[in-house]
């Protein structure tokens, strides 16, 4: 991404397998093309284009990126040691962006290894400073192992994170009051639903934001219950439908817009759809 | 001829590793304090840990994710943290309780104190998770644990009557003399020592070390549905010896000798020496399983590398934690804490702990985007939404009953 442009080139939304942000992809495992297990996706980094779409830019790892998931202290808290700890003077969480997955399953993969990747520093110190050091641990290590990313390298690769203007966090979007056109409260933002555009992002399309999913409640996931209406076992579909029986869907052209500052999204209906559709 | 070796195998550690501290003491205490009326808790407990157990393989092998993997992607970071704090702090406390339990076993074999054991079969323990490798200590201490079968013998040489015996088991009533609140305190003791839940989490992980795939399904179903209700079964012997010799006799279990005394009264030295060795291959195996599960459980949760199927020093965070817990471990029981107290209460909280686990895995085993077409059948849902119902009476239950009866007394 080129300093200056408008990263997100406004492409149309095309069919394609679509993802639910905190379904299909929050608190996923990332592993890497050897299979090795990477972390996390503890949060999404979206971007806000000059069209208003929200593009999906990065994966978040790290404690820095799960504390503020937590709410309230012990996710201060989180964030608090782990800054203590990081070697960095202002550190950032661990960021992969888009262009390096290239798929997702049950786990979220990786196009690059995790030394690669430089989101590693926790395990690497460990193994450094304990591990490494207890009786019989001494065993060859892995080529790519041996060249942890240089201190250019990192910061090269964090200027490059900074280019783009207007980074936000999924975790500052999900659960955000939505409100419509007379300023009544529809519900808070309980997911959001991402298809895939003709733009490219690496291996797989650039994801957007195309329709929300809104649930009358504040708290409590709807564990997949809400996709589909066949799916069982019978005595957990009926609960979670009655807990969750006010949610809804409501497509990307219903939203005005969505108010960061506020912490607000307006949209411009005040029904919803049933929440089955538009699944696929 | 490979394939059915492997899976005689499995189905023969399945038993063996089956019993641990919690099923031996509780069922010789149980035994010994209500005979056999409480063997239907052992049958509904078999039954329900081979549902979920098979579950929780199911989708090791379909998805490549292991149960808390799936716990924090289903239930979210902050109710995921407090699931993980609970069912580890659970399991920490199984795993005092199985290295306080060979500690005990070699105090009965060497006549050392117990409390100069604890350091070295901590550092043992700890040595095993350091070094070997995943399917040695599957095996070794899942085939040496069926030594324990020498408690189904000693039932034999007693000579019972069967048919009174059969009908103790299957008319359940309550001792006269012992309160209702107690017998449900035990029955729920004896469900959650039956249904731990790191029985899972070591289940499901133990699939993914073992790079399980669709083709095991066949094999992982035998280890389930054969090997678990006959290590049910040895349960079941334990409870029956300490009825036959110990209920007569009105003595009650709290220490580790008392659960072996059936076998000696019916054996003698040889018999009893065989099952010191059960007693020893069962807390051992157990307490790798456990030292592990708490490793995988906190891993899986934050996303780290972990598992015996890589070199140590690529899982470095997994590996420093079940360092720790050694240590932690080893300093609990050097407080001069009795294990058997421990084991006691670590079955109690296991089924407070239940519904933490089982409830993920119920829906995830349910969703096509991670099974495919190996969702649920009717059978599975209909016994696991059955069983949900039963765990949570148990986990509400549990603690109440633990205050109302002062922990059975």
């Amino acid at each position: 991404m080129a300093a200056g442009k408008d990263p997100i080139a406004a492409s149309p939304v095309v069919a394609g397998r679509r993802y639910d942000a905190a379904l299909h992809l929050l608190d996923r495992q990332l592993v890497d093309p050897d299979g090795r297990l990477v972390a996390k996706v503890d949060d999404l980094e979206v971007v806000e284009g000059a069209d208003r779409r929200i593009t999906l830019t990065a994966v978040l790892t790290g404690p820095g990126a799960l504390g503020p998931r937590m709410h309230g202290r012990l996710g201060e808290w989180m964030v608090a040691v782990w800054s203590r700890l990081h070697p960095a003077e202002q550190p950032r969480p661990g960021r992969i962006p888009m262009g390096d997955l290239v798929r997702v399953d049950s786990a979220v993969h990786v196009g690059r290894r995790t030394a690669g990747l430089g989101v590693d520093g926790s395990e690497r110190w460990v193994r450094e400073h304990v591990v490494g050091r207890l009786p019989l641990a001494s065993d060859e290590d892995e080529p790519s192992e041996q060249h942890p990313p240089t201190m250019e390298a990192r910061q090269a690769r964090e200027r490059a994170d900074d280019d783009v203007a207007g980074r936000r966090r999924m975790v500052h979007l999900l659960g955000l009051p939505v409100l419509g056109p007379d300023g009544v409260r529809l519900g808070f933002l309980a997911d959001v639903r991402l298809a895939p555009t003709s733009g490219v992002e690496g291996v797989l399309p650039r994801l957007v934001v195309d329709g929300l999913v809104v649930d009358g409640r504040h708290v409590g996931s709807m564990l997949g219950y809400d996709r589909r209406a066949r799916q069982g076992p019978w005595l957990l579909r009926r609960i979670v439908r009655r807990i969750h029986r006010n949610a809804g869907y409501l497509p990307w052209d219903a939203v005005e817009t969505v108010d960061w500052d506020a912490g607000v999204v307006r949209v411009l209906r005040s029904d919803l759809d049933p929440l089955d559709v538009a699944t696929r | 001829m490979k394939k059915y070796f492997a899976v005689a195998l499995g189905v023969l550690t399945a038993i063996g590793g089956f019993v641990d501290i919690g099923d031996l003491v509780t069922n010789a205490l149980v035994g010994a304090r209500f005979g056999l009326s409480l063997v239907w808790v052992v049958a509904v407990g078999v039954v329900g840990i081979c549902v979920f157990a098979e579950m929780s393989g199911r989708v090791a092998a379909v998805s490549g994710r292991a149960t808390f993997d799936l716990v924090r992607e289903r239930l979210g970071p902050r109710v995921g943290l407090a699931n993980l704090l609970a069912s580890m702090a659970v399991t920490l406390l199984t795993f005092v309780a199985e290295i306080g339990g060979v500690a005990l076993a070699l105090e009965l074999a060497s006549s050392v104190n117990e409390l100069l054991w604890v350091p070295l079969v901590a550092a043992a323990v700890w040595v095993v998770l350091w070094r070997a490798r995943f399917s040695l200590i599957e095996n070794v201490f899942g085939l040496m644990g069926l030594a324990l079968v020498v408690f189904a013998v000693a039932v034999w040489r007693l000579g019972p009557d069967y048919a009174a015996l059969w009908h103790e088991a299957t008319h359940p009533t309550k001792p006269a003399g012992e309160g209702l609140p107690t017998y449900a305190y035990y029955a729920v003791a004896l469900f959650g020592a039956a249904m731990t839940p790191y029985e899972v989490f070591f289940f499901s992980s133990g699939g993914v070390e073992e790079h399980w795939g669709t083709r095991d399904l066949a094999t992982m179903r035998a280890n389930v549905f054969v090997g678990f209700p006959l290590g049910g079964l040895l349960s079941v012997a334990i409870a029956a010896s300490t009825a036959l010799v110990l209920q007569p006799a009105g003595i009650e279990v709290d220490t580790l000798a008392q659960v072996g005394l059936p076998v000696a009264v019916a054996l003698g030295k040889l018999g009893l020496a065989v099952a010191l060795l059960g007693f020893f291959a069962a807390t051992y195996g157990a307490a790798c399983e456990t030292g592990l599960s708490v490793g995988y459980s906190i891993s899986q949760y934050f996303g780290w590398q972990w598992g015996k199927y890589v070199r140590p020093a690529q899982a470095s965070r997994f590996h420093a934690t079940l360092l720790l817990c050694s240590i932690v471990a080893a300093a609990l029981l050097l407080t001069t804490v009795d294990p058997i107290k421990v084991t006691e209460y670590s079955v109690v909280f296991s089924a407070v702990a239940l519904p933490l686990t089982y409830f993920p895995i119920l829906v995830v085993a349910n969703d096509p985007d991670y099974m495919g077409d190996r969702v649920n059948g009717r059978l599975a849902n209909g016994l696991g939404s059955l069983y949900l119902v039963i765990i949570l009476v148990a986990a509400v239950s549990a603690l109440p009953l633990m205050l109302v009866t002062k922990a059975g007394m």
